[in-house]
């Protein structure tokens, strides 16, 4: 289960609030009408039902409130052709030589294939580091989107970072409005030391139908990051820094758009993301229908409903006949 | 347009006279006691006109308001966007734009032949929708400005940038034809056009426009050229690109019709002369008209859920009813 807005769970810190707040009652009742029950038990189990009931339905509300989903539900509608928005990082750790040649080189050769694989799709290009700029806007000119691709590197940008919610920002934009054609968005990085918050744009790509496919450049076991002049990239205690792929923030964006996650450090990789794409373009035209997130927050509001709804039978029944 | 995708929920309002009833007026209710008057003349019991009289009220209400906004919730309201989508390729339409330095000229009140250009071009390309528009520009060379692209606030960008004279002194003709027809050749669009915008001969450049021309009509590429400025001589004003020194003169305008003419021909296209902002407005309108194709159009519905800020207020309205009446009003069970 995916959660739309995982910090909504936050409110759970309040449950303990409400549990307090039966016991301290229930021990204020005890003595205040301790004299007038003659020792009857129907006003605690009417007390433990209201407090569970209402303390049930807080937890319920919150989870609701946190938009689950799980899988993906098919809407209709018909579309023709496929707009591809690539997010490419550019940060100085994609240097790195993990991958051979490098992690830059070998994500450029993916790319190149990518773009290939994918004929009559139309491309745009958003490099990004610490800042993500439109480089080249959705085309199918394959002599533009080579030369941009020649050029792929550091040297794009003199901000440091990796700013990951600047690049997905930018990539959505990147598709024209008014167009019936099917969108998929690629991001190429090697997920390291990402900032920026995805929540916002995570959601507004899911309920767009926009599915990311993510490719990451890089191992876990990572290396040292060449800079050119046979040095490394060091910390600041002259120790070389060791950039390592990072994969969970991106595999939980592809999970969450209904789109693929691919290593390319795993033969096949670039291939199984096109066959993704493609198939995805292929339902879509054939059956005019496309898929968006199936949201689960009935599955919690529903028996939050009865649990309102117990909270206020409890005082209402006549649990001793007068 | 606001909608509700579940409004069968609704219904559970019907309950809601009933729950009222049963809770506040039934007889049997619990919670009640109940004192066996024999002889009484004195009031009855009310509640004191006090805070808690208020706190009672307010709380009632946060409590059914949580009810209210629950199954508000469960019957999915969402926000519902139709945008008219195009389903057919459109047109793929190349903009090749004189850069040179007469261009300055102001024969073409009030700015220049470049400024009214570049406004006639915005309006065109405000009024297509669903095809690609591209930029191509030269002076002693061509550059590539904007690829073939729907995303037309991109290109309009790309173009607003421009000043002239950045690219050389020259009238490069040729090359920025085979420049815009590289950039075409490998599109499927059903209609490639190439629109020149000039004010003066080829004089520069590896390729001779007919020979950009021959490589365009091999690719079913069609040029619509038009020749810009008035005849004769007229004022000039020009600002260096890199130094901001401004040079004023006069120009005499002297472009081959004939050579113009025979690009159009050559590729299926057409030639017009415009020599002033009218006239020039009055040639886009023509291309517009000429490029026009059978376009099928759908309609992309996408909605945004609204639940959230219901489920929300459910939680924080029968927390804060349970809480105030537990903690601050004593309430017993």
């Amino acid at each position: 289960m995916i959660w739309g807005y995982p910090s909504t769970l936050w409110g759970l810190l309040l449950v303990p609030l409400a549990v307090t707040a039966a016991l301290v009652s229930a021990l204020r009742a005890r003595k205040k009408i301790a004299g007038m029950t003659r020792g009857g038990i129907e006003w605690q189990v009417r007390a433990f039902l209201r407090d569970f009931s209402m303390t049930v339905f807080f937890i319920l509300s919150v989870l609701a409130a946190a938009d689950p989903k799980n899988g993906r539900m098919p809407v209709t509608g018909e579309l023709k052709g496929l707009d591809v928005a690539v997010a490419f990082d550019v940060s100085r750790s994609m240097l790195a030589r993990d991958l051979e040649p490098s992690r830059l080189e070998k994500s450029v050769l993916s790319l190149r294939q990518i773009v290939k694989g994918l004929d009559n799709a139309r491309f745009s290009l958003v490099p990004f580091k610490g800042d993500a700029r439109l480089l080249v806007p959705m085309t199918e000119d394959r002599v533009v989107l080579d030369l941009w691709m020649e050029r792929l590197g550091p040297g794009l940008s003199t901000e440091s970072g990796t700013d990951v919610e600047s690049a997905l920002k930018t990539a959505m934009e990147t598709f024209p409005p008014g167009e019936g054609r099917n969108r998929a968005l690629v991001i190429v990085s090697d997920g390291e030391s990402l900032t920026g918050r995805t929540d916002g744009i995570r959601r507004e790509l899911a309920e767009s139908g926009i599915p990311v496919h993510v490719l990451i450049a890089g191992t876990a076991e990572g290396t040292t990051i060449p800079l050119g002049d046979g040095s490394y990239v060091k910390d600041s205690s002259g120790r070389p820094v060791v950039s390592r792929a990072e994969t969970e923030e991106l595999k939980r964006l592809s999970e969450e758009t209904g789109g693929s996650f691919h290593l390319l450090s795993r033969p096949g990789a670039t291939a199984e993301l096109i066959s993704a794409i493609d198939d995805d373009r292929k339902f879509s035209e054939s059956r005019g229908i496309r898929f968006i997130g199936r949201g689960l927050y009935r599955t919690f509001l529903i028996p939050a409903l009865f649990f309102w709804l117990s909270y206020l039978i409890a005082r209402i029944f006549p649990w001793r006949r007068t | 347009m606001f909608s509700f995708n579940n409004p069968g929920w609704f219904a559970a309002f019907l309950a809601f006279p009933i729950l009222i009833w049963v809770r506040y007026f039934w007889r049997n209710r619990g919670g009640r006691i109940v004192f066996p008057f024999r002889i009484w003349g004195g009031d009855g019991f009310t509640q004191p006109r006090t805070w808690l009289r208020a706190a009672v009220f307010l709380t009632d209400l946060a409590f059914w308001a949580a009810g209210i906004s629950l199954i508000t919730a469960l019957a999915g309201p969402e926000f519902i966007n139709r945008e008219e989508v195009h389903l057919t390729r459109g047109i793929d339409i190349m903009i090749v734009l004189d850069q040179s330095p007469s261009m300055a000229a102001r024969d073409f009140p009030p700015g220049n032949r470049f400024d009214t250009a570049r406004e006639m071009i915005h309006r065109f390309v405000s009024g297509r929708s669903g095809d690609s528009i591209g930029l191509v520009t030269f002076g002693s060379e061509a550059v590539l400005r904007c690829p073939p692209t729907a995303d037309y606030a991109w290109l309009l960008d790309r173009l607003d940038e421009l000043t002239i004279r950045e690219l050389g002194d020259d009238t490069a003709v040729g090359m920025g034809l085979a420049v815009a027809a590289l950039h075409l050749a490998e599109s499927t669009a059903p209609d490639k056009i190439i629109l020149l915008l000039t004010d003066g001969d080829d004089n520069a450049g590896e390729i001779r426009p007919d020979t950009a021309a021959k490589l365009a009509a091999e690719r079913n590429i069609r040029i619509y050229s038009i020749g810009i400025g008035s005849e004769g001589e007229n004022p000039i004003k020009l600002v260096d690109p890199e130094t901001g020194v401004i040079t004023r003169g006069t120009i005499v305008t002297d472009f081959d019709e004939k050579e113009l003419r025979a690009l159009a021909e050559v590729t299926g296209g057409g030639y017009w002369r415009a020599n002033s902002p009218g006239a020039l407005e009055t040639v886009f309108q023509a291309v517009d008209s000429l490029e026009t194709i059978e376009r099928r159009v759908s309609v992309r519905v996408t909605t945004r859920p609204m639940h959230r800020p219901f489920v929300i207020a459910a939680a924080v309205l029968a927390l804060f009813s349970y809480l105030v009446r537990k903690l601050i009003m004593g309430e017993i069970p």
